[in-house]
């Protein structure tokens, strides 16, 4: 890989799964690390909006919540729903992409097609559906679903292409001759020769989902109290705005932070994917 | 930069050519105007632009007395004369009122306006204010006849309050079913100070005085609503000198607001109020017998501290609510005894009800967790931010809230269908005190009104049933007050607060008094001040 | 010919299914178009029953569908639950609005994007082009709406060299002249297409700064490297040329969502258009105002989708001629 062919970067690349395994073990270790309890104000009036300072070192919100725990358990909650939603997404993908690559031309036609038309249903929807389904509010592993629903046709598309590239290589002509079955050709050639592809594509999509998750606390569809999430906190800062910065900006550097560590390790697996929609 | 400079003089330029002989005043406004013909407007954008546009009867002077016709004025009829019998109520229209387009205002418009309303093809949501008139007919061209079957207090009010006249000449062709369709909802003419501008959709609604009007012209040459969705920058627009006027400012920018010199803050009461409703008919057994014991009700209403909760979420900008209804509201009852908050007795009470604290601090009995949910829309930062606070206040008392915040359609649909447990439901008070019982009077068959929890209380019901015949305004003030003391010790709902909004105002703008049932009724009667420019 | 055939085909079955999936979600969530607020409740009992049944909502959901479709390719939009206004001219609005929005923030987003990307790609190792790179990155994985916020108190409410929001002044919409008119809305463009435009652009610098680094590394550079081209021709050549394919996909995948998904941007900046008509039909569960309003998003997704084919084969002569080949082949 071209990764290893250069000096300096193996060690960028350490650093950099070094610090997203730092923020792993802080999101996992939230409930013994953060000093209250997120979800509980301290007191109705008096802590309400306090600037980040040596009581609180990331200040309190509105609701007079601890920040510092509720950025810590958001981390939590939001690296949940953007790996779970990453697993679905691949899974979905891949799936539906074999079924595409074995499943003779006129599924396989069908199945791009629909994965077309789905792109073309907006987000919110699909996420209203999934939440009512769920009885109303969209709990974090409803959410973190829908959103791998969600980027699933495009994750199929994406492998769809690679499929497409490996089936020509002369070793899948060769399974072919040979008469291995597709099932055995999928999973014992194909899907090793995908591995760098998912890799890099489940990086990317960490970070976007990320991004996606925050964007729903924007619009007003965080996840339910008292679960907290980035995107929760930054739809409880929203009516603060005017008045106070740090309720925003504690879970959009952590957001921010985040999604440039998957952005620079996306980079150094050098996909040459982009995904967005 | 230059690029900059050069749009700003331009527009600069062209604003002072528009303001020079005339004022104008621009509101931000966070929604559209759905419509524009007064039956089939239901959003409060439709109804401030058809209150501009169209004339009442009559309107009221200050307060809104509901009983008789003490609290109002001439309007489009410049007087009225009441039938021996008090079952009609004769209009004499102003004979010099006009429409826009030049033609004299008559009585067939009257009737005809009456007809739009009740038309079930017009389906017009006002229909059912009209309840109880029998007809209207047309005396002469100029006198119209409003008929009850029975005597009410409310008769002079429910007519001249929400019947909107409408020109019958222009409107008489448009078809029923598809009025929003027609071409005088695209240029609706009416007889109020003010004439329809233009209209763009989403954007801009724009009106003209109307200087030859009947009543006078109104002080300001043109009034623009600006549509505005987000809070945020609703306010900075003001703050920037793009838009006058924000009819509610939110908290967060309150501060800066007083701050910034040239902005004016008027204070105004609403007639709305926010509650936390107990479901008496919810789906699960344990719910339904949990909020059938009052001391229990009792005990969730003392578990909240309101005033601190209103503190933390609204500041200046709410109250603590007293009960069903409104401060402004003329029937109002600002003594009446409230639950007070106690977090000993509320503890007291609970174990005394046999709900015995787990290790977890949660209460359960026989079993059962004392848990119920709490439905909220998510469109509301503020009840949502309630909705937390009341949580941890309950998790304290041992008692499990949970929390559904619901996109506000799904909201509406199980709230109206009576699918929750508890709901933070916000309320639109009606000015006719008489409306209280839509909401807390027990379900008539199956039109629950407003009463979504389903509650029942016959003492509530046989005061309202006696104040809706008695027309002594003392002693209707006096079943009142018992009805709503009653609804207050019963708890079928916790109040928690009534805004108290704030309009922002620029310094140029010489507003009336702000009515709270509509802000913009006095509009016409408004001035801007144009020597200071529009920049 | 018959492989553009096929793709347009296949491009209304799109549509057709998009549309269909989206009225059928829509049309099973909890919620009922004609009880949104209060104040919808005043109408009477018959009053509610005779709309239902002017809306066909008391029919079976398959019966409203198939007459729905018929109506819809009789061209007619039908009325909005609402409000009852017609549909098609409030599609069309929002269309033109979203499209005046998204087409300079596509061109914008596309030259930016490309050239930072192609420097990027090719001056690896020049710190100013890094440090641009990495900011317009960090930059657009900000949230969008703090973007756009950002952008609105920086140039509207501090400097006031652009208005707060909106499409035009109302005072010069309603009585400028036609040049001022034009100038106001073109000045009431610049914020919110720019801070679009800028968000985009990331994702077309990250595509085209990779595609153009491997294309550095080619053999085929260093065979040019080795022949003595020069440099602004290399990279001209060489490097952004070759990379340029890979990047119209992302461009052409760009633009439906521009159009449809800029639902924060409009808010912020008051901009009446189609993201925002979506979600407030979703909102109020305007049934025949959503699928209005998809019909034409699923429209723009599927020319996007025919269009960025063109373009690359245009851009790729490899692509055309796999094309003409599949086709061959299908056709055989």
């Amino acid at each position: 890989m071209r990764v290893a062919t250069r000096g300096a970067q193996p060690q960028l690349t350490d650093w950099l799964v070094l610090s997203l395994m730092a923020l792993t073990v802080m999101a996992v270790g939230a409930p013994w690390i953060a000093p209250h309890d997120p979800a509980s104000p301290l007191d109705l009036v008096h802590q309400a909006l306090r600037m980040p300072g040596t009581g609180h070192w990331l200040g309190t919100d509105g609701a007079s919540r601890d920040l510092l725990s509720r950025v810590l358990h958001g981390a939590r909650t939001s690296l949940t729903i953007a790996f779970l939603g990453t697993v679905t997404a691949l899974l979905g993908g891949l799936a539906w992409a074999a079924l595409v690559q074995y499943g003779g031309r006129w599924l396989a036609s069908a199945l791009l097609t629909v994965s077309d038309a789905l792109r073309g249903v907006p987000r919110l929807l699909v996420l209203l559906g999934v939440g009512a389904v769920a009885g109303g509010a969209l709990s974090p592993t409803s959410l973190a679903i829908a959103m791998g629903c969600i980027a699933a046709p495009l994750v199929c598309r994406v492998i769809h292409a690679e499929l497409q590239q490996l089936s020509t290589r002369p070793w899948s002509e060769a399974t072919q001759a040979l008469g291995v079955s597709p099932m055995r050709a999928f999973s014992h050639h194909l899907l090793p020769h995908l591995m760098p592809v998912l890799l890099g594509l489940g990086v990317i999509l960490v970070g976007e989902l990320l991004a996606a998750e925050a964007a729903l606390g924007v619009v007003g569809l965080g996840v339910p109290e008292p679960a907290v999430s980035w995107g929760r906190m930054i739809q409880d800062a929203m009516p603060d705005l005017a008045r106070a910065w740090w309720p925003l900006a504690v879970p959009c550097a952590a957001l921010l932070a985040t999604i440039l560590l998957t952005a620079a390790l996306a980079e150094r697996l050098n996909t040459s994917l982009v995904i967005h929609d | 930069m230059a690029i900059g400079a050069v749009f700003t003089a331009a527009c600069g330029d062209a604003a002072k050519q528009a303001s020079g002989s005339s004022g104008v005043l621009t509101i931000a406004t966070p929604a559209d105007a759905d419509a524009l013909i007064p039956p089939i407007v239901s959003s409060l954008q439709g109804k401030q632009a058809v209150d501009l546009l169209f004339d009442m009867l009559a309107r009221p002077t200050g307060p809104i007395e509901t009983v008789g016709d003490g609290g109002f004025a001439p309007q489009l009829a410049s007087r009225w004369n009441w039938a021996a019998d008090s079952l009609s109520i004769a209009f004499t229209i102003d004979s010099a009122a006009r429409w826009h387009d030049g033609q004299p205002v008559r009585a067939s418009d009257v009737a005809f306006s009456y007809a739009l309303y009740t038309d079930s093809a017009v389906a017009s949501p006002h229909a059912g204010a009209f309840a109880g008139i029998d007809s209207v007919t047309v005396r002469d061209s100029s006198t119209a006849v409003v008929w009850w079957n029975r005597r009410h207090p409310e008769q002079f009010f429910q007519v001249a309050y929400n019947l909107a006249i409408m020109p019958e000449h222009l409107l008489a062709q448009a078809p029923r079913t598809a009025l929003a369709q027609s071409e005088f909802a695209r240029h609706p003419i009416g007889s109020g100070r003010y004439r329809f501008g233009t209209w763009s959709r989403g954007q801009l609604l724009v009106f003209e005085a109307d200087t030859a009007n009947y009543r006078g012209a109104p002080g300001i040459a043109r009034v623009i609503w600006n549509v505005t969705p987000d809070a945020t920058a609703a306010s900075l627009r003001v703050l920037a000198g793009e838009a006058d006027m924000l009819e509610a400012i939110r908290l967060d920018a309150y501060e800066q607001a007083v701050a910034t010199k040239g902005l004016t803050l008027v204070p105004y009461h609403t007639l709305d109020y926010a509650y936390l409703a107990f479901n008496f008919n919810a789906r699960s057994a344990a719910t339904r017998q949990l909020f059938a014991a009052h001391p229990m009700r009792v005990a969730l209403s003392a578990s909240l501290d309101r005033q601190a909760m209103v503190h933390n979420v609204l500041g200046e900008l709410g109250m603590v609510a007293l009960g069903p209804f409104t401060r402004a509201v003329p029937a109002a009852d600002t003594t009446v005894a409230q639950i007070a908050y106690d977090t000993t007795a509320a503890d007291r009470t609970l174990d005394s009800l046999g709900w015995t604290r787990g290790a977890d601090g949660l209460r359960t009995r026989a079993g059962v967790p004392l848990r119920f949910e709490v439905i909220v829309p998510a469109s509301s930062a503020t009840r949502q931010r309630m909705a937390t606070l009341m949580q941890a206040q309950y998790r304290a008392r041992g008692v499990d809230m949970r929390i559904a915040a619901l996109e506000p359609a799904q909201f509406f649909a199980r709230v109206g269908s009576g699918d929750f447990e508890a709901a933070l439901n916000m309320w639109h008070a009606d000015p006719s005190p008489m409306a209280v019982r839509d909401v807390w009077g027990s379900p008539r068959g199956n039109d629950v009104g407003g009463n979504f929890g389903r509650y029942r209380n016959a003492t509530v019901d046989a005061a309202f049933d006696t104040a809706a015949t008695t027309f002594d305004p003392t002693r209707r003030r006096a079943l009142f007050h018992r009805a709503f003391a009653e609804i207050v010790r019963d708890v079928p709902a916790v109040w928690l607060y009534e805004p108290r909004n704030m309009a922002l105002l620029r310094d140029r703008v010489q507003p009336t008094a702000l009515r709270a049932d509509a802000w913009w009724s006095g509009i016409p009667d408004w001035k801007v001040n144009t020597g200071a420019g529009a920049q | 010919m018959i492989w553009f055939a096929q793709r347009v085909a296949r491009c209304l079955l799109v549509v057709a299914l998009a549309t269909t999936a989206g009225f059928v979600m829509l049309r099973l969530l909890p919620g009922d178009p004609l009880s949104q607020s209060i104040e919808q409740r005043g109408r009477t009992p018959e009053a509610r029953a005779a709309l239902r049944a002017r809306y066909g909502l008391d029919t079976p959901l398959f019966q409203q569908a198939t007459s729905y479709v018929a109506r819809v390719v009789r061209g007619d939009l039908g009325a909005s639950l609402v409000d009852g206004r017609p549909i098609a001219p409030e599609v069309a609005r929002a269309a033109s609005l979203s499209l005046r929005l998204a087409l300079p923030a596509l061109l914008g987003a596309s030259l930016f994007g490309l050239l930072l990307g192609s420097a990027r790609g090719w001056f690896a190792e020049h710190r100013v082009v890094r440090a641009a790179f990495h900011s317009v990155t960090a930059l657009t994985v900000l949230p969008e709406f703090m973007l756009a916020l950002g952008v609105l108190l920086l140039f509207a409410v501090k400097s006031r060299w652009f208005p707060v929001g909106g499409v035009s002044d109302p005072l010069i919409a309603y009585t400028g002249s036609a040049t001022a008119r034009l100038l106001d809305r073109v000045h009431h463009m610049v914020l919110p297409a720019g801070s679009l435009a800028l968000a985009w652009s990331a994702a077309v610098a990250r595509q085209q700064a990779i595609a153009t680094q491997s294309a550095r590394e080619s053999l085929a550079t260093r065979a040019a490297i080795s022949r003595g081209v020069g440099p602004t021709s290399l990279w001209a050549r060489y490097g952004a040329r070759v990379a340029f394919p890979s990047s119209v996909t992302t461009i052409g995948m760009m633009f439906p969502a521009l159009v449809s998904g800029t639902i924060v941007a409009e808010t912020i900046f008051s901009w009446p258009g189609l993201g925002r008509l979506i979600v407030q039909g979703i909102g109020t569960r305007d049934y025949p105002l959503v699928v209005g309003a998809l019909l034409v998003t699923s429209t723009l997704l599927a020319v996007a989708s025919v269009g960025t084919d063109l373009l690359l084969m245009w851009a790729d002569p490899r692509v055309a001629a796999r094309a003409h080949r599949e086709t061959a082949e299908a056709s055989t």
